[in-house]
């Protein structure tokens, strides 16, 4: 509540100011007592020489009391159409067409048309919801109609919200920022356009005091008492500006905007650093408290930077680079690049890691802008990819090979550091050995941050150990747990000879699919990137064509591919994970406990998307999968963004379900994740094989 | 109006604060200076297209002054409303003012070259007299079908009724086109000035050399419609025309204060009178109208509606000859009447104002009124001359004039059911007798008789207001139609 | 296929508003004979009008015949003063284009410059001037540029029988009139979308990899903002066109949108019919465009 009171006090200011400002008025507001347009008196007197200050107080409620409902109902009308229309291809047909025609009126016409053939109160209304619904429906819809296949929707879909709540519940939140945005604009409109009714003549008869027609009246004499016209005006003003910001307030409130990067002063001393990159005795305040951090790299040194989900690996990423996550502060220490003292967020680190570093994030299919072409570059080849995936856009990539073209991407121009964040996660044994070639490149420093620790070791000169906010020297890796050994129950799955075509060409990427999924069971397909691992499970979930038989006894639920995208960024965790559980008819209270078991503490009941890690945002999703307590989860690669211990946790929550009747379908790359399954599927040339285990 | 000219109007009056920046010139008047141009701005409520027929519509007051400059009348309107000759040097009627002989000048041309003569006079007055509906009936009492011309120079007008003040109702709106033209497109008249270009928005008028009159100082007149009073206001201030026609009191003032410009004043040019109708309850009572008309301060009225720019007047159409009446005790009779709506309409800033001002003052008086508005568009066919209660609005048209569009039993339009037979007939023979200070007296008596019994509330009379910068000088201070015509103006740059 | 389908439909949406405006000019009470009739006319001379005017006919016929009329470029004539309604239309379309185009360019690019520039330190700032009314926006300027500095003239006349070409200084005030607003608005608009698109993974990545804020926004948020800018666009063009009716006015400027409002005033349908069916065309081709865009932008990324 912390940042509302200002909202708080800026509406019961305005709204005082507004409807009870008459009492407050010295004189009565139609009331002659002077000559026209003298300066007599604070504000001076009007038209007809009644004291303009007396007025300015009584006349802005009939105006408010028009407009601001009028916008309201035009904007969330409009809103309304717009959801709808971005759901439903058949009504967008209908709706981009009717509103089209409608912008197209003149809105002179419609507004004198209402004015004149409808009493005012009615006539602004009216006149703004044919005026500003189409405008609100369309840009509403510009917002949401890309949203459609997002992770959350999707995940929605399959867990079998009603379309009302997809709409409302889902889509309206991540787009809340374009509705209130256009909310205010509408009411400001309806503010205008009841002034111009009012103007014209048609508001409320004289002598009754009203700022639009106060404006009108005044305007011949407005050189002989300036403020008859602009006081009302800067009343009408005001009044919308505090609606407009008190619009933002409740924005900011709903979708938290990232704050920006600290610019932290140059540091004090000259002194030289050692090494490519040095981070000096750098303290970092956040909420999670004070992690200090004193690392050098060396030259041509390939470091490892290890730790559990959480402890601040990526943190530490974008520290090497000279940026601060939002909502952390550099509270002291140095940085040097190449021997040269460097300030947190200043252009020069920027110009120093465009010409020096090379990037591979944790999340690389969020990383690629949609919109652009992969291009051309040297590296694509001998990563292995397909001679013509420069011409291709990222969506028609598969997860493993975006993950490759990020790759290549970053050691695309050769750099001086090269900074791997998860590389190897979701990757295949022959692309990860294809990375593992690449790292080993003389005259290069590169920093991995991993969690697989076996491989760090196998490619790292010194790997380091992040935990409780300090780094030291890494420890063994815990052994892997043994596989749960399950009794497999009823059959909930059965696939018959299915066969799904790919997205674009409509061949077939899959065919004569048939697999048996039993209650408890685990199942993992594995195969190269690009095969249609992925492509299945959401034919499965129903998002995309296939044909055969598919035989479900039960409920599913998706958990999907993009950590990004996963969860919606307006809903806080508790939120995202309560809202399954009521669709069951379980009560909310076990939330908490529900994302403890994932490891996922107290604090991060109330916290939204944008404030959790990539593992931490995995965990959560996989915790809304669960929740609604299906037959069936269909998952895609759930470890990807997790570290050893942390994906543990995981696993032994869904093997607790499992042992509960829970039955698994899994796509991984991941071979010590497959290991856990209790069968492996081999996708090769289109065809499912079933994996014989010795 | 439209929506949108009032209610931008504000921006335009930013622009008279512009009139701060010089000081007051006050040159001395001396001889008219020749040549120069004079660029004149008058309101063009239509702002859209200026009219090319001088015989139909004429919405806006540009194209008014375009028409005067262009082509010749019969008769102008004098200083004090009586008719001046123009094409006309004399006229002439007979005993019961219902055959009239307009001798015309022999040396007038058109500026295609051809003399002026009857026939064109003719065919022009046909030509208004078909569009009768047009143009709101302009040329009143003339029997055009019984009208003839004789020889080249004499035009034998028969009237339909007696009409001893002809020449006056004429004066001013008799455009003379050559005769058989239907197409305006490049006109062809015989006044002072011909048009050189126009666009929708402006015209350019040079002098005409073969004028007959006296030869005219400008050398070019440009006329600019201005859709908005506001912005014809501060394009005087900002120099961007030299002189801005008929302006708001308001715009005045400013003038006045910031003392750049100077304003001319038209006497008794506007009237926002209050309408009672006399066949509608409770004005059909003659007490109530009294007690109506004695409760009103006229003075209060005119200070506030014309910023003290008019006079008050006595409740007649005409002028402010007639006094108002004296004040007396009208309480008791008011606070007996129930409450009353008072109509009025957007279409004139002063209209609304002075609807505000009367409802107060009544109500002081014991009377409740509610004002109500209504659009321009429907007020004129919907409310006035319909309701118990309206405003109206006249212009200086000569009474004769008025007292048939509204005030007899046999008005196509009456404006406050005033029906009286005595009434007319005394009208009649005002009308018929020729000698003009008998008739003045006659019509004297008529008027104080309407402002003793009518419904008419003719609380006063607003000037007629230009703003000029300080080098126009010579334009029009007369009555009526007079203000368009724009021959004797010079400019000293 | 899909082209002359779409097209085909535009034209039928087209001849829908076109009937629209026909209706609504009809509803609205008062004609063009009870205006030029003027104030003490009688009904038979009203009537008498009303006849020679044939606005007795009834709606569909009336419509018929400026259909038939307006498909051969014949817009009629106006029902003030009998001229033909055409060459006054492109006249005066020509004029306004001189400060639509420009005040259209302007929001354009500022608008979402400054949606992407000023996330939240100059949102309130926007927030004031789009609570602005527009009057006191405009009033202001006039104060400031030509009262004050003397810079332009407070009114914008065109040289008779000239273009505005002839004097471009009277055209900056206006066209600042109609894009400052414009420009805060389309800036207000865009704020969410560029909010949206700044808090996408590829954004940061970027900025991570150290492009410069420039090629950021150009590269990788501009095309992401295609969609709602080119819908925003469409309705701007038509917003900046009627917009012009208050501009023009103020300026005294002799444009379409005083030739709309006064014909609206005086009830000229055939003005009304022309002018409506210009604005009409550009609403309707600009969301047409926005629409392929929408659509392609859409495609590319794969949720098609």
């Amino acid at each position: 509540m912390r940042r509302g009171w200002p909202l708080v006090v800026c509406l019961t200011l305005a709204l005082t100011f507004v409807f009870l400002g008459g009492l407050f008025a010295p004189h009565d507001p139609t009331e002659v007592v002077g000559g026209p347009w003298t300066r007599d008196g604070l504000l001076g007197t009007d038209v007809l020489g009644r004291d303009v200050l007396s007025r300015l107080l009584a006349g802005g409620s009939v105006l408010l009391a028009v407009a601001v409902p009028s916008g309201l109902a035009a904007g969330l009308l409009g809103t309304a159409t717009g959801l709808a229309a971005a759901w439903s291809p058949r009504l967008e047909r209908v709706v981009l067409r009717v509103s089209a025609g409608l912008l197209a009126v003149p809105g002179l016409l419609v507004t004198l048309a209402c004015a004149v053939t409808l009493p005012s109160w009615v006539a602004v209304p009216a006149s703004m919801v044919l005026l500003g619904t189409p405008l609100s429906a369309r840009v509403v819809h510009a917002a949401a109609a890309p949203l459609r296949r997002a992770g959350f929707v999707q995940a929605a879909v399959v867990r079998g919200e009603r379309t009302s709540y997809v709409l409302v519940g889902e889509l309206l939140p991540a787009v809340a920022a374009t509705v209130l945005s256009d909310l205010g604009l509408r009411i400001v409109a309806a503010f205008q356009l009841a002034v111009a009714v009012h103007v014209l003549g048609l508001g409320p008869a004289p002598p009754v005091a009203d700022w639009a027609v106060m404006i009108r009246e005044n305007l011949p004499g407005v050189v002989l008492n300036p403020w008859s016209v602009l006081a009302p005006a800067a009343a009408v003003a005001a009044v919308t500006t505090v609606v407009l910001l008190g619009l933002d307030l409740l924005g900011a409130r709903i979708v938290p905007p990232a704050r920006r990067t600290a610019r932290v002063p140059p540091p004090a001393s000259a002194r030289s650093g050692r090494g490519l990159v040095e981070l000096r005795g750098v303290v970092l305040q956040s909420d999670e408290g004070i992690t200090l951090f004193d690392l050098t790299v060396a030259r041509g040194e390939v470091l490892g930077i290890v730790g559990a989900s959480g402890s601040g690996k990526t943190t530490l990423l974008r520290l090497l680079l000279g940026d601060v996550r939002p909502g952390a502060h550099v509270v002291g220490g140095e940085l040097f690049l190449d021997g040269t003292p460097v300030a947190f967020g200043s252009t020069a680190a920027r110009r120093w890691r465009r010409r020096n570093v090379g990037l591979v994030p944790q999340d690389p299919v969020a990383a690629l802008d949609p919109l652009r072409r992969i291009g051309s570059s040297a590296p694509l080849a001998r990563l292995g990819l397909p001679p013509d995936i420069g011409k291709r856009r990222p969506h028609a990539l598969s997860g493993g090979q975006t993950r490759r073209v990020v790759f290549a991407r970053a050691i695309h121009r050769n750099p001086a550091l090269l900074l791997l964040d998860e590389p190897t996660s979701g990757l295949d044994p022959v692309t990860k050995a294809l990375v593992t070639e690449e790292i080993a490149a003389p005259q290069r420093s590169t920093v991995i941050v991993t969690h697989d620790l076996e491989w760090a070791r196998s490619v790292c000169d010194r790997v380091v150990e992040l935990r409780s906010g300090a780094l030291r020297s890494a420890t063994d890796a815990p052994v892997a747990a043994p596989r749960a050994a399950i009794a497999p129950g009823e059959v909930v799955l059965r696939l018959e000879n299915v066969a799904v075509p790919a997205h674009s060409t409509g061949e077939h990427l899959l065919r004569e699919v048939s697999l048996t999924l039993r209650r408890g069971e685990m199942v993992a397909v594995v195969g190269a990137s690009g095969a249609g691992k992925s492509t299945l499970l959401r034919a499965l979930a129903g998002l995309h064509p296939l044909s055969g038989h598919v035989h479900l006894a039960g409920r599913m639920a998706l958990l999907g591919q993009d950590p990004a995208g996963e969860l919606n960024p307006a809903h806080t965790l508790a939120h995202a994970v309560g809202r399954p559980l009521r669709l069951v008819g379980e009560h909310p209270g076990r939330v908490p406990e529900l994302l403890a078991e994932a490891g996922l503490g107290e604090q991060f009941l109330t916290r939204k998307p944008g404030q959790c890690s990539g593992g931490q945002r995995q965990r959560a999703a996989l915790v809304r999968a669960l929740a609604g307590d299906p037959d069936v989860l269909l998952a895609d690669e759930p470890t990807s963004a997790l570290d050893r211990s942390t994906a543990e946790v995981v696993l032994g929550l869904v093997n607790r379900r499992r042992a509960a009747g829970l039955a698994v379908l899994l796509v991984t790359h991941d071979e010590v994740l497959a290991e856990q399954a209790d069968r492996v599927v081999d996708v090769v040339d289109g065809r499912c094989v079933e994996r014989t285990r010795q | 109006m439209s929506l949108f000219s009032r209610r931008t109007a504000l921006v335009a009056v930013f622009g008279l604060v512009a009139a701060g920046c010089a000081a007051p010139t006050g040159a001395a008047q001396g001889p008219p200076v020749d040549g120069g141009t004079l660029r004149y701005g008058a309101v063009a409520a239509g702002g859209g297209s200026a009219v090319a027929d001088p015989h139909g519509s004429l919405f806006n007051e540009s194209d008014w002054v375009r028409m005067a400059a262009l082509y010749d009348v019969l008769t102008v309107p004098g200083r004090n409303g009586e008719a001046e000759p123009r094409l006309a040097t004399s006229w002439s009627s007979d005993a019961t003012a219902s055959t009239w002989r307009f001798e015309l000048r022999t040396d007038a041309v058109f500026s295609a070259g051809r003399p002026v003569r009857a026939a064109d006079v003719l065919f022009s007055l046909r030509r208004i007299g078909a569009k009768a509906a047009q143009n709101g009936g302009r040329l009143g009492t003339v029997d055009i079908a019984a009208s003839t011309a004789e020889g080249d120079h004499t035009v034998v007008l028969r009237t339909s009724q007696p009409d001893a003040e002809l020449p006056a109702a004429l004066a001013g709106v008799t455009f003379v086109v050559p005769d058989g033209t239907e197409n305006f497109d490049q006109p062809v008249g015989s006044g002072p000035f011909r048009l050189s270009t126009m666009d929708s928005q402006a015209a350019v008028l040079v002098r005409n050399d073969r004028w007959w009159g006296p030869r005219p100082h400008l050398d070019r007149l440009e006329i600019r419609g201005f859709a908005d009073p506001q912005a014809l206001a501060g394009a005087v201030t900002s120099g961007e025309v030299d002189v801005a026609a008929n302006v708001s009191p308001a715009a005045a003032k400013t003038a006045e204060t910031t003392g750049r410009l100077t304003v001319s004043r038209r006497p008794a040019a506007v009237a926002y009178p209050l309408l009672m109708r006399l066949d509608r309850a409770p004005f059909d009572r003659p007490e109530v109208r009294r007690a109506v008309k004695s409760a009103v301060d006229r003075q209060a009225l005119v200070d506030a509606v014309f910023l003290g720019y008019g006079k008050t007047s006595g409740d007649v159409q005409g002028g402010t000859d007639i006094p108002p009446p004296s004040s007396g005790d009208a309480g008791s009779t008011l606070a007996a009447v129930g409450p009353v709506v008072l109509h009025t309409t957007t279409a004139y800033p002063g209209m609304v104002s002075a609807a505000t001002l009367l409802a107060q003052q009544l109500g002081a008086a014991g009377l409740k009124v509610e004002v109500r508005q209504h659009p321009p568009e429907t007020y004129w066919t919907q409310a006035y001359g319909v309701e118990p209660l309206a405003m109206g609005y006249y212009t200086d048209i000569p009474f004769p004039v008025w007292v048939r569009q509204t005030a007899l039993s046999g008005s196509a339009f009456n404006e406050t059911g005033w029906r009286d037979p005595g009434f007319d007939a005394s009208f009649a023979s005002a009308m018929s007798t020729v000698d003009s200070s008998r008739r003045a007296a006659a019509l004297t008596q008529l008027r104080s008789r309407m402002a003793a019994d009518g419904g008419w509330l003719v609380w006063g009379y607003g000037d007629g207001l230009d703003l000029s910068s300080p080098s126009v000088h010579g334009l029009p201070t007369g009555a009526g139609f007079a203000r368009v015509f724009l021959e004797d103006v010079w400019v000293r740059r | 296929m899909g082209a002359a389908l779409t097209i085909a439909r535009a034209a039928l949406t087209f001849l829908l508003v076109c009937l629209l405006v026909f209706v609504i000019t009809n509803l609205l009470p008062g004609d063009a004979a009870v205006i030029a009739a003027g104030q003490r006319a009688s009904p038979e001379r009203i009537a008498a009008l009303r006849a020679a005017l044939r606005l007795d006919d009834p709606v569909w016929l009336r419509f018929g015949g400026w259909l038939s009329g307006a498909v051969r470029g014949d817009f009629g004539r106006s029902l003030l003063d009998g001229g033909p309604v055409a060459p006054v239309l492109w006249s005066r379309l020509g004029t306004t284009l001189y400060l639509a185009v420009p005040a259209w360019c302007l929001a354009l690019v500022f608008g979402t410059t400054l949606a992407i520039v000023l996330r939240s330190a100059g949102a309130a700032a926007l927030t004031v001037v789009a609570g602005l009314p527009e009057v006191v926006l405009a009033g202001g300027l006039v104060v400031v540029f030509a009262t004050w500095l003397g810079w332009f003239p407070s009114v914008s006349l065109v040289p008779v029988g000239g273009t505005p070409a002839d004097r471009p200084e009277v055209l900056v005030l206006p066209i600042l009139a109609l894009a400052l607003p414009a420009t805060a608005w389309l800036a207000r608009l865009l704020r969410g979308p560029v909010a949206d698109v700044m808090a996408r993974p590829f954004v940061a990545d970027a900025v991570l990899r150290g492009v410069p804020g420039g090629v950021v926004a150009f590269r990788h948020v501009l095309p992401h903002l295609a969609p709602p800018l080119a819908q925003a666009g469409a309705v701007l063009a038509g917003g900046v066109l009627t917009a012009t009716s208050v501009v023009e006015a103020v300026f005294a400027y002799p444009g379409l949108g005083q030739l709309l409002a006064s014909a609206v005033s005086t009830r000229d349908t055939p003005v009304i019919q022309a002018v409506a069916a210009v604005v009409t065309a550009v609403v309707l081709v600009g969301v047409l465009v926005a629409d392929a865009v929408g659509v392609w932008v859409v495609r590319r990324v794969g949720a098609g």
